[in-house]
């Protein structure tokens, strides 16, 4: 019975012993190493995946989206696992709407990676993975797209492979409109199928940009302006429709247009959003600021006479008249109606160049107007002390300094506001945020911006630059500009820029259209090229917008 | 009012119930059972809702991602909990009766599963190249488990009968060659891991008879002789062999169950990942319901869940081996001792496995594994040990096994059954010295 007992007790023991040591080895690998086999499990069962925050949207004044992200898949393929490439590629052809052959390439390249297609629609990727090809796998991913198409495309811009803003606003607001990327991470079974996901970091989207834009303005104006280009076969073309009362932007149009999802084989010129990145001498639109300043000055009235020979001798620089005439007397505003050369560089050297300068500077000449555009130019206005004895006979009727489109109606539209100059805005709010609202500052008198709308008037009526301009029940002001361009320091004969600014009501503008064209084949003269094109943008634009007639 | 003790199931036969029980009939019947009586039953029945929970998270994983989620994720639930509940039923009756029908019925068994051993080899379903299980429609039983069972109860019978038989080799011998063949037959299948087990629980029951330690060193040699010998000609063996000596000479291969194993125990830490947020159960560990599901406890649970399971088995094996001590007579301490131990190996040999301790063999983990013929077995060895905590004695039957060489005969039988039923309710049955049993041996050989 002793025996029985003490093998019993052996037993136990024996047993306890193999227990401790199964005990002492979980220790082992659960506490010390623990920490090692969690990361190898780690390793196996998990894999983290970035998740892209989607960039924000950019929409019209009336929230509408002009471009907008949304999600994407980027195929790729892992050439070696690839079972039948050509198969492979002959199914991925149609669906992805590429040429065969270049599929076939990236799917049989010596590496072990390639891209296959970038950006395909969710749709498609949905197709593809079902068909369940060995080697070919797809990435989260996001897309671009332009609900409204090539819509107002150069201020907008255009996003790159990474989602990232390369030219417009897309490039000047990258860091409000960048979304930030999350990571993920997705627990698999051991045959490689997720069966958990697990949120890393969440991925946030970008922010919002509504501009002031108006999409059935922008389009018109964009309409005209591919008229324009097919009549007159110009370099290019910008067109700038604002409320002057606010300088609200609602058109920035841009010819020719450009695709903003496919940027291959663009001329980065086209790129351009000429209203605020074109400069040009802007000529004898120029001359109302000329005028404007001599009325500010009190050395002229509108009713001032003044008897102007066929030209006239400024240093070594003769200024004729663009239609040669006689000796003639005209009054301030036939000066600016018939835009008079010999006109505007004698009321020119009544001001002097010291005044003068000053007045190029109030009205915001050679410095950027703070649209919110990147890269806006600032043009070339030459300092007092760089002026030579010519130098009046010259910035008087525009020439010798360059400005944008966009200075030019900023300036215009303080005439037509009652002398207060504004920043033009573009961007109405930022993620629903209102943007601040631009406060402006007096630069001429209400009663000299009144003189200057009266006399803008007469540019459009019989015997003015633009007479044969008119649109039913409005009446219309502005001002011819056709101006020759400087090449290598001699004006060119044969290539000019043609403009016209105007405003409409006259008496109360609630509009104001601006429209450049760069070097027309044909015809030159702003008021035959341009200024029609004003015509058809305020025809549409005043009864759109509920101007009553005036 | 002992009849009625019984029915709801308390031990009347206790040695406190039995001396009150003339004039204080069935009154405070629970000071009545013995402490390891109740150790015993906690072990067991924690281990079994434990295994229950821990099936569930194993399997339902698996399940759900096998078929695109259409089948059932309770499908091993449910057959744990249903085969669990007739273990249960099973395990109730063989703490009352058990002892006495197994001990009569020893023959039968041991001839009925040698002879399933033999069926499974002919007609067995094949799963992962091994041929174990015999395929009845409804159920699949597995005759290795039930060989098991019937070799343990054979050896404390026949070792019973007569102890001197531990003392030399040549009186085990009988014992031996039996379990020899058995053993033989659950290799070929092959499942090296369970005739393994039965070898160490036979050992264990030689050991608790007292064999002398210079057999029991010559039979141990004997043992890895052949298990050295049967893992060098196959090579499938011989790769786990290898793997387990090098593991991480091939990772993705035949180390690959291992490396997982130690993966899922090292991922679960102190305290684990939570219970049924393991990963490792979808595919990364094969068989993660039954060999495997150390490994899930270890993942889940961390180090806490491989102790709780470990503190319980050694709760059960502390339980049944006081039982084994107590014993009226020597066929129930052998039997219990015996048994006590197959449950103990076998826990043992799975632990060592998945700790990447010794070779992986395919060995379920007791009570807590999914596996129907297992659990079935495993509740009925411990209905048998607690039958003789509660005081239970079979007396030997009429004819030996060896010995006789012929099955017992049915009218014997019988007979024998009648008597025990009388000695039970007599009340001086539970004082009848081992003595009982040799008296029995003696009539039948003489």
């Amino acid at each position: 019975m002793r025996t029985t007992e003490r093998r019993i007790g052996l037993l136990f023991a024996g047993f306890l012993l193999c227990f401790l040591v199964v005990v002492g080895r979980a220790a082992w690998l659960q506490g010390v190493q623990g920490a090692q086999l969690a990361s190898e499990a780690a390793y196996q069962q998990t894999e983290v995946v970035t998740v892209p925050g989607l960039r924000g949207s950019v929409l019209d004044r009336h929230g509408n989206p002009l471009a907008v992200s949304e999600d994407a898949a980027t195929i790729f393929a892992t050439p070696y696992q690839v079972k039948d490439p050509v198969a492979a590629a002959a199914k991925l052809a149609p669906i992805l709407e590429k040429d065969g052959d270049e599929i076939l390439r990236s799917l049989t390249g010596g590496s072990g990676f390639s891209y296959v297609a970038h950006k395909v629609d969710m749709p498609t990727a949905a197709r593809i993975a079902r068909l369940e090809l060995a080697g070919i796998g797809q990435l989260p991913d996001s897309r671009r797209t332009y609900p409204q198409g090539q819509l107002a495309a150069q201020v907008i811009g255009a996003v790159g492979a990474e989602s990232q803003g390369l030219t417009g606003l897309e490039a000047g607001r990258d860091s409000v409109l960048r979304g930030t990327d999350g990571e993920r991470r997705i627990v698999k079974d051991a045959l490689g199928e997720p069966i958990r996901l697990e949120t890393v970091t969440e991925a946030s989207d970008g922010r919002d940009i509504q501009l002031t834009l108006d999409p059935a303005i922008e389009s018109k104006a964009e309409r005209v302006l591919a008229e324009v280009g097919a009549a007159y076969s110009p370099k290019g073309a910008t067109a700038i429709v604002v409320d002057p009362r606010n300088l609200r932007v609602l058109a920035m149009a841009n010819w020719p247009p450009v695709d903003p999802t496919d940027l291959t084989d663009v001329d980065p010129e086209n790129l351009i959003n000429r209203a605020t990145g074109f400069t040009h001498e802007p000529g004898s639109t120029f001359k109302a600021f000329t005028i404007a300043a001599a009325l500010e000055e009190k050395l002229v009235t509108p009713e001032s006479l003044f008897t102007l020979p066929p030209a006239i001798q400024v240093a070594d620089r003769t200024i004729e008249e663009s239609h040669a005439r006689g000796t003639v007397t005209m009054s301030v505003a036939e000066i600016l109606a018939h835009s008079s050369n010999v006109g505007a560089v004698t009321v020119g050297l009544q001001l002097g160049g010291e005044r003068f300068s000053r007045w190029i500077g109030r009205f915001g000449f050679g410095r950027p107007t703070g649209v919110q555009f990147p890269a806006e130019e600032r043009g070339i206005v030459p300092a007092l002390d760089e002026y030579s004895g010519s130098t009046m006979g010259n910035l008087p009727l525009g020439q010798g300094l360059s400005v944008t489109p966009m200075q030019m109606v900023a300036g215009y539209a303080a005439i037509a506001a009652g002398g207060v100059l504004r920043r033009p805005q573009l961007i109405e709010a930022v993620d629903g945020e209102p943007v601040p609202k631009p406060s402006g500052h007096r630069v001429i008198s209400a009663s000299v911006a009144a003189d200057l709308r009266t006399m803008l008037e007469g540019v459009l009526a019989p015997g003015g630059t633009a007479s044969e301009v008119s649109v039913p029940g409005y009446t219309l002001a502005g001002k011819t500009g056709t101006a020759e361009v400087a090449e290598d320091g001699v004006y060119s004969e044969t290539k000019y820029v043609a403009s016209f600014i105007g405003f409409a009501p006259a008496r109360d503008p609630r509009l104001l259209v601006a429209v450049t064209v760069d070097q027309p084949q044909g015809d030159i003269y702003g008021g035959s090229v341009a200024a029609p094109a004003f015509g058809k943008i305020a025809a549409f634009a005043l009864p759109y917008l509920g101007v009553p007639p005036g | 009012m002992s009849a009625r003790a019984l029915a709801l199931g308390w031990p009347a036969r206790s040695r406190k119930a039995a001396k009150k029980k003339r004039k204080k009939r069935g009154r405070s019947r629970a000071a009545a059972l013995p402490a390891e009586y109740n150790m015993l039953l906690t072990a067991t029945l924690c281990l079994l809702a434990f295994g229950a929970v821990m099936v569930f998270s194993a399997s339902s994983t698996t399940q759900v991602l096998s078929d695109g989620g259409l089948s059932d994720s309770a499908f091993y639930l449910k057959r744990t909990a249903m085969f669990g509940a007739a273990g249960l039923v099973v395990m109730h009756l063989t703490a009352r009766h058990g002892l006495e029908v197994a001990r009569r019925l020893t023959p039968a068994i041991l001839a009925i599963s040698l002879l399933l051993l033999v069926a499974v080899l002919v007609i067995g379903t094949t799963v992962n190249g091994s041929t174990r299980w015999i395929d009845f429609g409804f159920v699949q039983i597995q005759p290795s488990e039930l060989a098991k069972l019937a070799l343990v109860l054979y050896g404390a019978d026949l070792l019973a009968r007569r102890p001197k038989r531990a003392r030399s080799l040549d009186g085990m011998m009988p014992c031996l060659l039996v379990t020899g063949l058995a053993s033989a037959l659950i290799v070929v299948e092959p499942d090296l891991g369970t005739a393994l087990i039965v070898a160490f629980a036979v050992g264990a029951t030689l050991i608790a008879a007292g064999a002398r330690w210079r057999d029991l060193v010559l039979i141990g040699l004997a043992l890895g002789f052949f298990a050295l010998l049967l893992t060098l000609v196959e090579p499938h063996r011989m790769a786990r062999l290898t793997g387990f000596l090098n593991p991480g000479a091939d990772a993705a291969g035949s180390g690959f169950q291992a490396a997982q194993a130690k993966i899922a125990l090292g991922s679960g830490g102190i305290f684990g990942i939570g219970i049924g947020n393991g990963v490792q159960k979808a595919f990364y560990l094969p068989e993660a319901h039954t060999d495997m599901i150390s490994a899930v406890i270890g993942e889940e649970l961390g180090l806490v869940g491989i102790v709780g399971v470990v503190g319980l088995f050694s709760m059960f094996g502390y339980a049944g081996l006081q039982v084994a001590k107590k014993a009226k007579d020597g066929y129930g301490m052998l039997l219990v001792a015996g048994l006590t131990s197959l449950i103990l190996v076998q826990a043992t040999i799975n632990l060592f496995a998945v700790m990447g301790l010794a070779p992986l063999t395919g060995v379920p983990l007791p009570l807590v594994s999914y596996g129907n013929s297992s659990l079935l077995v495993t509740l009925f060895a411990v209905g048998l040990i607690l039958n003789v905590a509660r005081g239970g004695t079979a007396r030997a039957g009429k004819l030996r096994v060896i010995d006789g060489g012929r099955s017992p005969a049915r009218e014997r039988s019988r007979s024998r059954g009648a008597g025990n039923r009388n000695s039970r309710s007599g009340g001086g049955g539970n004082r009848r010295p081992r003595r009982a049993g040799h008296g029995g041996r003696r009539r039948a050989s003489g």
